[in-house]
This record gives structure tokens, C-alpha cells and sequence, in this order.
């Protein structure tokens, strides 16, 4: 099957909806993480000692790559976001300050990316590390000419020895990513690709409200995936449609023939029907009254004179079915015996044997031996 | 496109996504159910045109020396011995009548014939007779072997009735040369 048929279906997932809020409400500080284990808990633990609130009245998120010793962490006062900002936030999949979604860019060390919004810029530094060392925010007046906007910069970029210095304009778009394991936000030429996991992280939203959200987005990615099964089936069976198809043209092609071969194997078929009939006739022969005085003996001398015939037929060449009656039950095992001693008789069975007003009735099943009888001589 | 409606599917309510997803694997089920069917018959179709196939190949390969065996087997006939229906009808009622019975009646079955030869199938019941004239007429049948078989004798001699007999008898007829 061609590799583009199915193809389609593995597209990845649509630009995600966002939440980016301003830079200016977070404060943002890069911590040592000595160890890589539970880098959520010692994220908490160094807030706690930063920060002036308690983490119950914060939200608060951070960014780390495993492998690096460092984690960028940021958080806000809950109360300087109003209810209707927070309920805007009902069914987005991330919310984050504007630079988080720059962090996933990969930059040459010692780079630092200038980032304008209205209220102000944002510079991120990174030295050495994937992590950025060092995030800064430069406020400014909606009023502020070029020349406040030149002297913020340079403000911001004094503490940040660069040897590349990008400056973007605008928010991060969010655009399609390749799989749902990256998010992938674009600013001008820099693109930012964020692992899921570190997108998990940097969700700023209330924790415990996070968790139940991913278990939901998680139910609904699921439920996407049996679409897309459903849609993969329906291509196979489509597929499979179009072979039977072309099935049911050779099975027609085989039809015909068998149906054109059909007289001419019905004349040999015949043929040899006959062929058998003959060789039979000529070979074989039925002898049914040498059967009977095979049983009977040739002066009557084998049958017990109780036992009464009433009925003798054949059963193929060799077979000899006898009804009989006899007043004398005792006698059907005298003569049954006396025929199994015969020389010509390969077996003798007594079937159907009843009672009725003190006669016995019962069926012989005689079968002769091959070759065993030979015509009687013609009465003289 | 998929993206699309990924992004669709995804915006819907979560009772719409079970909903949705439900449904589609429902039709899922109803076009294997129906597929699976074709299949199988078609398979089975297949199968037996296969078999039949392989059976007539076997008869066609074997057409040369089936029909030699008839033709030997049809040697140790003399052709102007052989009977027709009519005629195998017409000598065991002469044999019946020769041996003394009377009432006799004969029904032939339909004949089967192949090429130039045709095999006759009489069913001949006596009605009543005597064991003298059975010998009789069961020793004048045998005489006209091969020309005619036996290929089946009952005797009948209910306790309290009469003797009587019925039997299947055939001939080979050879047609022309």
C-alpha cells in the first residue's frame, strides 16, 4: 500500500490555545538543581524561600531540561490576576508568561533574545547551559519613543555578556507541531520547540486544578487516537473492498472456465461409471440364491427347523441381510454359531431380536468372503 | 485537514467527544461486520471453485485412460449379444414366463449412457411364485451372464403369505462400432 495513503493521519496536533501573559507580572530566577530527581519539588522548595508569599497564593511554573543543573523558575501574586483574566483561561491547554514559550529555543551560547511587547522588553540570556541563566524585564511606557526603547535595552543587555543578540518583535505564535510530544511557539525566525514535559511544567495554573485538566486532555488525546483508528480502518476496509473486487473478477474468470470444463468432465465422470459398471458385470457376480443355500445347507441340514424365513436380500456383493422367525429364541445362537464356523462366511451378527406371543424375531447380517461362493450347478 | 478536524474534535464538549468517538467505533464494527462477511464468502467461494477446479483437472488428466479402461472393459462383450431396454425387458419376461410365473411386471430406470456404451437398469418384481420356478428363472438369468446382472434380489416369504421375489437386474448395451 502506497506509504501516502495512511500517511495523512499521522498529522500532528493543531497550534495549541495558549494563554501568554505579561512578562512584567512575574518575577524570574534560575536556581541550582543539584540532583535530577523531582526537579517540581525542589522547584517549591527554593520558591518558598524566595518568595514573600506563600506557594498557595502563587502561580508558579519553571523550566528545566534534564541533564542541566539548572532550572528557570517564575511565579506570580494570584491576586494581581482579576476573575475574568483567570476565567479566560477556561479551556486553553498552557498558560505561561510570554517568554516561557520562547525557552525552548536552542540558541548558540552566550545569546540573548530581546523580546517587545507593549508594556515592555524581555530579555532572556543564555550562557552555556540549555537553561537560560538569566531572565529580565525592562518596563515601559505605552507613550516610551525609540529612544526609551533603545535606552531600556541597553539596560537590559549591560548585565548579559552576548555574543549574539536577537531582538523580537511581538508575541510567540504557537504553531502545528510534528507530534503531540512538542509544542512548537515561533517569533520571527526563532522557533521555540518545548517538550511536553516541560510544557506540563511550565503551566503556571493551579496544580491540583492542573492535574484533573490533564487527565482530561489526556481522555480526550485518547479518544482522538480511536478517530483516527476508525479512520485507518476505513481506509483498510476500502482498501480491502477494492481487492475483493478485483477477486470477484478472477473468481469470475475461474467460473467460466469451470463451468465450460462441466460437460466434457461429466462425459469422462460417466465414462467411468460405466468402465466400473462393466468390469463388474463381467467380473463380479451377484449370487443370492448360492447365499442362501450357503446358509441353509444344501439339504437344509445348517438351519435349525424352528427358524423360519420371511424375508432375504441383498446387501452388496458380499452382504446377505435374513429376517426370520422361530419359536425357539434359543436357537438364533445355535445357528448364528453353527454359520460363523462356515468356511465361506467372514461374519455373522443378530440384530433386531424381540418377543412377541412367544416367537422370536431377529435379522442376520451374513457377510461372505471374497471369492468364497461359487455358482450352483444348473438343476439337471 | 486532519488538523482541522483535530482541532475540531478536540474543541467539542468531552460528552460530544464520547459521543463521537462511540459513534464512529460503531460504524467501525458495522463495516468490519459486513466486511468480514464478504470475506468470508468470498473465501469460501474461492475455496470451493478451487476445489472443483483441482477435481475437474484430476477427470481431464485421467480422460485418456478412463476411457481405455471402457473401451477394454467393454471388449469381453460381443456387441450383437448386448440389449437395449426393450430388449432387456422383453428376455427376462420371456425368462419369467419360461420358468412358469405369471403376473410379473418390470419398470426400467433411466439409462446412462457414454460414447457407445449405455448401461439399462430394470426393477422386476414376481408377485408370487414358487422356490421350483425361482431356481428356474433365477438359473435361465444367470445364464445370460454378463449380458445381464444382478445387482440386487429380495425374497420374500412372509410366515403367513406367499413367496415372491423382486430384483434390480442390468444390461450393457454397445452402440454400433
Amino acid at each position: 500500500m502506497p506509504a501516502f495513503s495512511l500517511g495523512f493521519l499521522r498529522s500532528g496536533p493543531p497550534p495549541p490555545k495558549v494563554a501568554l501573559l505579561p512578562d512584567g507580572l512575574f518575577f524570574v530566577r534560575a536556581i541550582e538543581v543539584p540532583t535530577a530527581a523531582d526537579v517540581a519539588a525542589q522547584v517549591e522548595l527554593a520558591l518558598e524561600s524566595m518568595a514573600p508569599f506563600p506557594l498557595s497564593q502563587l502561580y508558579y511554573g519553571h523550566y528545566w531540561v534534564p541533564g542541566s543543573g539548572r532550572a528557570l523558575v517564575f511565579a506570580a501574586y494570584r491576586r494581581r490576576f482579576t476573575p475574568e483574566q483567570i476565567e479566560a483561561w477556561e479551556g486553553t491547554e498552557v498558560v505561561m508568561p510570554a517568554f516561557a514559550a520562547l525557552l525552548g529555543g536552542q540558541p548558540e551560547p552566550a545569546t540573548t533574545v530581546v523580546l517587545a511587547a507593549s508594556e515592555g522588553l524581555t530579555a532572556i540570556h543564555w550562557d552555556t547551559d540549555a537553561v537560560p541563566s538569566k531572565v529580565a524585564f525592562q518596563p515601559l511606557a505605552p507613550e516610551a519613543s525609540e529612544e526609551d526603547r533603545a535606552r531600556a535595552r541597553d539596560e537590559l543587555l549591560r548585565p548579559m555578556p552576548s555574543k549574539t543578540i536577537a531582538d523580537l518583535a511581538g508575541p510567540p505564535i504557537p504553531e502545528p507541531a510534528l507530534n503531540d510530544r512538542e509544542t512548537v511557539f515561533r517569533c520571527g525566525d526563532f522557533v521555540s520547540r518545548l517538550s511536553r514535559e516541560a510544557v506540563l511544567a511550565l503551566d503556571m495554573r493551579d496544580k491540583e486544578e492542573l492535574v484533573g485538566l490533564r487527565r482530561g486532555q489526556a481522555r480526550a488525546l485518547l479518544m482522538w487516537r480511536l478517530i483516527v483508528g476508525c479512520f485507518a480502518a476505513f481506509g483498510l476496509m476500502a482498501a480491502g473492498e477494492i481487492v475483493l473486487l478485483g477477486g470477484g473478477l478472477w473468481q469470475t474468470a475461474r467460473l467460466t472456465k469451470l463451468h465450460a470444463q462441466a460437460p466434457v468432465v461429466e462425459e469422462i465422470i460417466t465414462a467411468h461409471d460405466l468402465a466400473n459398471h462393466i468390469g463388474e458385470l463381467s467380473t463380479k457376480r451377484l449370487l443370492p440364491l448360492e447365499m442362501v443355500t450357503a446358509i441353509v445347507g444344501s439339504h437344509n441340514e445348517l438351519k435349525p427347523a424352528s427358524v423360519v424365513f420371511t424375508r432375504v436380500y441383498t446387501n452388496g456383493q458380499l452382504g446377505l441381510t435374513v429376517e426370520a422367525v422361530t419359536p425357539n429364541a434359543a436357537d438364533i445362537n445355535v445357528y448364528q454359531n453353527s454359520l460363523k464356523a462356515l468356511p465361506a462366511v467372514a461374519s455373522v451378527e443378530v440384530k433386531g431380536e424381540r418377543t412377541q406371543n412367544n416367537t422370536a424375531n431377529f435379522t442376520l447380517l451374513v457377510t461372505f468372503k471374497p471369492g468364497a461362493l461359487q455358482p450352483m450347478a444348473p438343476p439337471s | 485537514m486532519i488538523r482541522s478536524f483535530r482541532a475540531f474534535f478536540l474543541g467539542r464538549l468531552p460528552r460530544e467527544k464520547i459521543l463521537l468517538a462511540a459513534f464512529g467505533a460503531i460504524l467501525v464494527f458495522l463495516a468490519f461486520s459486513r466486511f468480514s462477511d464478504q470475506v468470508g464468502r468470498f473465501w469460501r467461494a474461492t475455496r470451493q471453485t478451487g476445489n472443483e477446479l483441482a477435481l475437474q483437472a484430476q477427470w481431464l488428466a485421467n480422460r485418456k485412460e478412463i476411457l481405455e479402461s471402457a473401451q477394454k472393459s467393454a471388449s469381453s462383450f460381443d456387441a450383437a449379444s448386448t440389449l437395449n431396454s426393450a430388449g432387456l425387458l422383453a428376455a427376462v419376461q420371456q425368462m419369467a414366463i419360461d420358468a412358469g410365473m405369471s403376473n410379473t411386471h418390470g419398470d426400467l430406470d433411466p439409462d446412462v449412457s457414454s460414447g457407445r456404451f449405455a448401461v439399462h437398469t430394470l426393477q422386476f418384481n414376481i408377485p408370487k411364485t414358487d422356490w421350483t420356478s425361482l431356481t428356474a428363472f433365477y438359473v435361465a438369468l444367470r445364464k445370460r451372464h454378463p449380458y445381464i446382472g444382478i445387482e440386487q434380489f429380495d425374497i420374500r416369504n412372509p410366515p403367513n403369505g406367499t413367496l415372491g421375489a423382486s430384483m434390480k437386474l442390468s444390461s450393457v448395451e454397445i452402440v454400433g462400432d
